[in-house]
């Protein structure tokens, strides 16, 4: 027989959980690697894609590294430009922030918070960019990342060094602007 | 928070600056939204199903196209003829109870259509001269040279061995090459240099009236032209009964070389089939035949062509 429907529904039942489980942590996880949110919503049906396809490859409990690895390959491609970049109607943050937090001050700060943090990102290479994403924004542990990566545990720590540097740096350079104008952003 | 590697640095928002803690912080607020999300996972369901059926469906064609193969591929081996089976003939006798019914037999003298028909103006069959194992390519004449014998004894060339015109010894005249074929004692129906005219297609040699070529050898040579009507259908004929008693007429041969000429009214069959009277229209080869009772054999052949009218 050709069809085999309980195969179809098992494997389709594991995808649909995989994506209640990770949805978020997939259109995060491209966002901090530099997809705009429209951009995002679309590369994240793509990782999703991948996964469905090889599924069969993929160890239970295993899935979250295949997602961040297929994320990381994929905001690559994206940001080689190979994939027409589509304008972002909802500017370089979306309007989310605005559903969440009522207070209009505390909007803009947080606005203007992500909008330094995606410059800072942006600042940094893609390979380290994924390192201090993992670390810094997802709390995972150098171990972790470089299970995540395929990469050893040296190279993890030197990105991370490197990426936390250029981090530092960039605040300490936000702090003098931000005391020079008297503490007023 | 503890890490698991506590060898490393300290996340900036656990104990960075103010500005450090707030800036990664506010990436927590990113996130899709929530109509998006559960539009966005409706699609990769939608495309995932789609995507395994189609796998499902192209794996499935892949099966039914080998298995189509196999079968078709079972099929021609079943029905093509191999040539040391078509040697056979000495072995058939009939049988009464292989009989099929009298309504159910065919013709016994019908033609077979349709048959590549010779215009009798290109006589020449072989001269073997290019000292290849085709026949010439005249009046659509396509047959092969081969040998085949039942085993029982040696015979040079061997059996599945491309057959060609070898450098006669000496010449003979301008001709420099020829047929050659000998072998020992055989015990059972023999050894046979033959030839197909036209593959397993009829040919219509109507248009000539007989056989001639050039031989030398010693002993003597059954020279059997195959007709369509005494070959089994499973050899491209289409005989049913009493078959594989092909006209043939003997030859003496002679250590010099002969001209022989064959009219087609000299053939004879053996009485072994059914008696058909010759057809010239119906050909399908031309054996050279050597029975065991006229074993051991050294025999030449040269210049084979039709007696034209």
């Amino acid at each position: 027989m050709f069809f085999r429907p309980s195969k179809l529904a098992s494997a389709e039942d594991r995808l649909r959980a995989v994506m209640e489980a990770h949805f978020d942590f997939v259109w995060r996880s491209l966002r901090r690697l530099g997809l705009s949110s429209v951009d995002a919503d679309d590369a994240t049906q793509e990782v999703f894609l991948v996964v469905s396809r090889k599924l069969d490859a993929i160890e239970p409990h295993k899935e979250k590294r295949f997602l961040f690895a297929t994320a990381l390959r994929v905001a690559s491609t994206w940001r080689r430009g190979t994939r027409r970049r589509r304008e972002d109607p909802q500017g370089s943050f979306d309007e989310q922030a605005t559903l969440h937090v009522a207070d209009q001050e505390h909007e803009l700060t947080l606005g203007w918070a992500r909008v330094q943090l995606q410059a800072i990102l942006d600042e940094m290479d893609l390979e380290q960019r994924a390192v201090f994403v993992l670390y810094e924004l997802e709390q995972h542990t150098v171990p972790e990342i470089a299970d995540t990566l395929s990469i050893p545990l040296g190279t993890v720590s030197s990105r991370l060094r490197a990426a936390r540097e250029r981090f530092a740096a960039t605040v300490r350079r936000l702090q003098a602007k931000q005391v020079a104008r008297g503490g007023a952003r | 928070m503890k890490r698991a590697d506590d060898d490393a640095p300290a996340p900036f928002g656990e104990q960075g600056t103010p500005l450090e803690r707030e800036l990664v912080y506010s990436a927590d607020a990113d996130a899709p939204r929530a109509d998006l999300r559960a539009k966005a996972m409706r699609a990769v369901l939608q495309q995932a199903r789609a995507e395994r059926r189609q796998q499902t469906l192209r794996w499935g064609a892949v099966a039914a196209l080998v298995a189509v193969a196999a079968g078709v591929s079972f099929w021609l081996r079943m029905h093509e003829p191999t040539p040391l089976r078509l040697t056979q003939e000495p072995r058939v006798t009939l049988s009464t109870s292989a009989v099929p019914s009298a309504e159910r037999e065919p013709d016994p003298l019908a033609r077979c259509t349709p048959a590549v028909v010779a215009g009798g103006s290109n006589p020449l069959i072989d001269d073997l001269e290019d000292g290849d194992e085709r026949l010439a390519i005249l009046e659509h004449r396509a047959g092969f040279w081969m040998v085949f014998n039942d085993g029982t004894g040696t015979q040079a060339p061997r059996v599945g061995v491309p057959v060609s015109g070898v450098k006669i010894p000496g010449g003979r005249g301008q001709s420099e090459r020829a047929l050659h074929t000998s072998g020992g004692r055989f015990k059972n129906w023999g050894a046979v240099l033959a030839m197909e005219l036209s593959g397993k297609r009829c040919y219509d040699a109507s248009a000539y009236k007989g056989l001639r070529f050039w031989a030398r050898g010693r002993g003597q040579i059954k020279v059997v032209v195959k007709m369509s009507q005494v070959v089994t259908e499973q050899y491209g004929g289409s005989c049913v009964k009493g078959c594989f008693d092909g006209h043939f007429k003997q030859v003496k041969l002679d250590k010099e070389w002969q001209l022989v000429d064959i009219p087609w009214e000299e053939l004879r069959q053996n009485g072994t089939g059914t008696q058909l009277p010759f057809d010239a229209h119906s050909l399908l080869g031309i054996d050279f035949t050597v029975p065991p009772e006229l074993t051991p054999f050294d025999f030449w052949i040269d210049d084979l062509s039709f007696i034209p009218r």
